[in-house]
């Protein structure tokens, strides 16, 4: 082959090398924007990880409103007067809906919330009752300000995201609903609205607003939640890098030892009798927290930094006795799975689940059979 | 391994119009400031945040509609490393007089400790006089010694806003100072509530005054961690002068008595002072 043949073009891709790099730099940067156009305005995404941060999310609310029922009157009714101070100076105005309310009455309003946190789990017109148990929760938990937690945050902010998304697609009472019906045309005469077929969408938990408008209004919400848990965890980890006994890799041992973070003093102790275990968990917990964002941008270390932050909080669930903390921030990270990991694991579970479903149905059908029309949905 | 995909979508649609791509792009402006914005209060001092204004950025965050705010300084820089304890006594009738007569001590945050163990989810009012002790604890610490007597005399008689001149009287902090003694002054409130109802419920009707021992003790060394059990190690009290019962109304009381252990038979001091 000689040199001239060497260096001539190939006739193919006769124009390629006199595209200058500027050029195929713009070319990267159109092809970066039309994928990401699509990716905004043609569908919703994540949609299953919504559905399962719904699932998720309203079990947090019925976790903390179940956990503290007993004591309800002391913390949220009457009785919580005593931190009078705060809540006369509460960020919130939702705490007034309750203020007057007297323990029985309180009782039912409490109980009221808890079955909306119900219904907002199994999905059933979840576009109303989901704001409605936010106001409700917040309304409730925010009654003492003294006792809250990081927990209370996540949860308020995650679930005020999720009332912009769609989050009823799967594994909801809604869809099952959507399945059975159908969209009512709402056009009418001269181009006017008609209400009635409106409302009986808006019921039936059908399309009302246009698809381009709920697509890009669903996937810019998901963007906004995926950087708030993003966020939580980096700064999160910013403020521990700063700590010296974070760098010493000894953090985890002092709050571990307080009677209120040792639920079981043993498997405690267990813990932090080994040097190595403690220094490890604790550099774990810094670089699954600073790492967490980063590990996103690879499918595989993605993979691996949700496993990481899932085991992270489950542990914090159990050694520190922090449940619906963690099951919080578990339901948030749940937006980063990817879809073919949930269609997978939706088949698993079904194929292993359709007995007990069946058994439910088997019971639940006629039940619903006697209900009047109306509310069969 | 053939990778599993969902069905077609109904959600589906074709790339819109330039005018409603608009409509999306406004909405996609107005969350990327709000995001921007939450990520600018929750990351340590940083220069974005002198950019915006820390007052502009509070005010946003704690709007009064939209719940915004968050704070994720968990167990940092420095984690928690130290266990509160909080004591309390009852004045029941005149304090002073012959027919008044007062407590014993009464460990609140024992019984607190005795009704979480074992539990992975307790409830929170099992962590009440930890949290106010803690908050106690951590204002007292900044406190000159003049000012830790103040707190440790009664205010029965005396109006609380005199405690509050006192401990502005005392101050030698400045600003930072007057946010101490305010957060204080909450905490004190909150506590002497919290007793008046927990010590009616403890002993009966009648209690006109409370007083208490805030507690505090740290966490043994790392390195020290498997000589000395952080059970062992003693509590170091400040003390709270008595102060004037807040009782809460029926309700609220009703709250505390099924709650609160009842006391056993005790003999109790005639006419404490």
């Amino acid at each position: 082959m000689t040199t001239e043949q060497a260096i001539a073009p190939d006739p193919v891709d006769s124009e390629a090398p006199s595209r200058s790099v500027a050029s195929r730099g713009l070319d990267l940067i159109n092809d970066w924007y039309d994928s990401f156009e699509s990716w905004l305005l043609t569908d919703k995404r994540s949609l299953y990880g919504a559905s399962l941060a719904r699932i998720l999310a309203g079990c947090s609310v019925l976790g903390i409103l179940t956990t503290n029922f007993r004591v309800r009157n002391l913390l949220f009714g009457q009785a919580s007067v005593w931190n009078k101070p705060l809540q006369d100076r509460g960020l919130y105005w939702q705490p007034k809906l309750v203020d007057h309310l007297g323990n029985t009455t309180f009782l039912f309003y409490y109980l009221f919330v808890m079955i909306l946190a119900v219904l907002f789990i199994l999905g059933w017109h979840t576009r109303f009752i989901g704001p409605l148990m936010l106001i409700g929760h917040i309304s409730i938990i925010e009654r003492i300000p003294v006792l809250g937690d990081q927990g209370d945050n996540i949860l308020r902010v995650g679930l005020l995201l999720l009332m912009f998304m769609h989050t009823s697609e799967y594994w909801s009472l809604d869809a099952r609903r959507r399945a059975a019906t159908d969209v009512i045309p709402v056009g009418g005469e001269g181009g006017r609205v008609n209400l009635v077929a409106l409302g009986k969408n808006l019921w039936n938990s059908q399309q009302v607003l246009p698809r381009w408008l709920t697509n890009g209004l669903h996937n810019v919400v998901l963007i906004a939640l995926a950087w708030q848990v993003i966020i939580i965890y980096f700064s999160a980890g910013l403020f521990k890098v700063q700590g010296a006994l974070w760098q010493h890799g000894t953090a985890l041992y002092y709050p571990l030892q307080l009677q209120e973070y040792k639920p079981f003093p043993f498997l405690t102790d267990l813990f932090t009798h080994v040097g190595v275990i403690v220094g490890l968990s604790t550099y774990a917990a810094v670089l699954v927290q600073i790492g967490f964002a980063f590990a996103l941008l690879h499918p595989v270390a993605r993979r691996i930094a949700i496993f990481c932050a899932i085991m992270f909080h489950l542990a914090i669930a159990v050694l520190m006795a922090l449940p619906w903390f963690s099951l919080s921030m578990i339901a948030f990270d749940a937006i980063f799975v990817s879809t073919s990991t949930f269609v997978l694991f939706d088949k698993w579970i079904r194929v292993r689940m359709q007995p007990v479903a069946d058994l439910f149905w088997d019971v639940a059908d006629p039940l619903v059979e006697r209900l009047p029309a109306g509310l069969r949905r | 391994m053939t990778v599993e995909q969902p069905n077609a979508s109904p959600h589906a649609t074709a790339i819109p119009s330039t005018g409603r791509k608009l409509v999306v792009v406004g909405i996609g402006v107005m969350f990327a400031i709000h995001t921007f914005l939450v990520t600018v209060w929750v990351m340590p001092a940083n220069p974005f945040r002198d950019a915006v204004g820390g007052q502009n950025l509070m005010s946003y965050i704690n709007n009064g509609i939209l719940p915004f705010e968050q704070s994720w300084s968990v167990f940092a820089p420095t984690p928690r490393r130290g266990g509160e304890n909080v004591k309390v006594r009852a004045y029941i009738g005149e304090p002073g007089s012959k027919t008044g007569r007062v407590t014993n001590w009464y460990d609140v945050t024992a019984d607190e400790d005795q009704r979480i163990k074992y539990l992975v989810n307790p409830a929170r009012i099992h962590s009440a006089t930890r949290r106010l002790g803690g908050n106690i604890n951590s204002s007292v610490a900044q406190f000159s010694p003049q000012q830790r007597t103040v707190i440790g005399a009664s205010f029965i008689t005396t109006p609380r806003t005199e405690l509050k001149k006192m401990l502005l009287a005392d101050n030698t902090k400045g600003l930072a100072g007057q946010i101490n003694i305010g957060s204080y002054l909450d905490n004190d409130e909150m506590l002497t509530r919290f007793g008046t109802m927990y010590a009616t419920a403890r002993w009966g009707k009648g209690v006109t005054a409370v007083e208490f021992k805030v507690g505090h003790r740290s966490v043994p060394n790392y390195s020290k961690r498997n000589d000395i059990d952080f059970k062992d190690v003693p509590f170091t009290y400040y003390d709270i002068g008595v102060r004037k019962a807040i009782p809460g109304n029926a309700d609220a009381q009703a709250a505390f008595d099924g709650y609160v252990r009842k006391a056993p038979e005790e003999s109790a001091t005639k006419g404490g002072s």
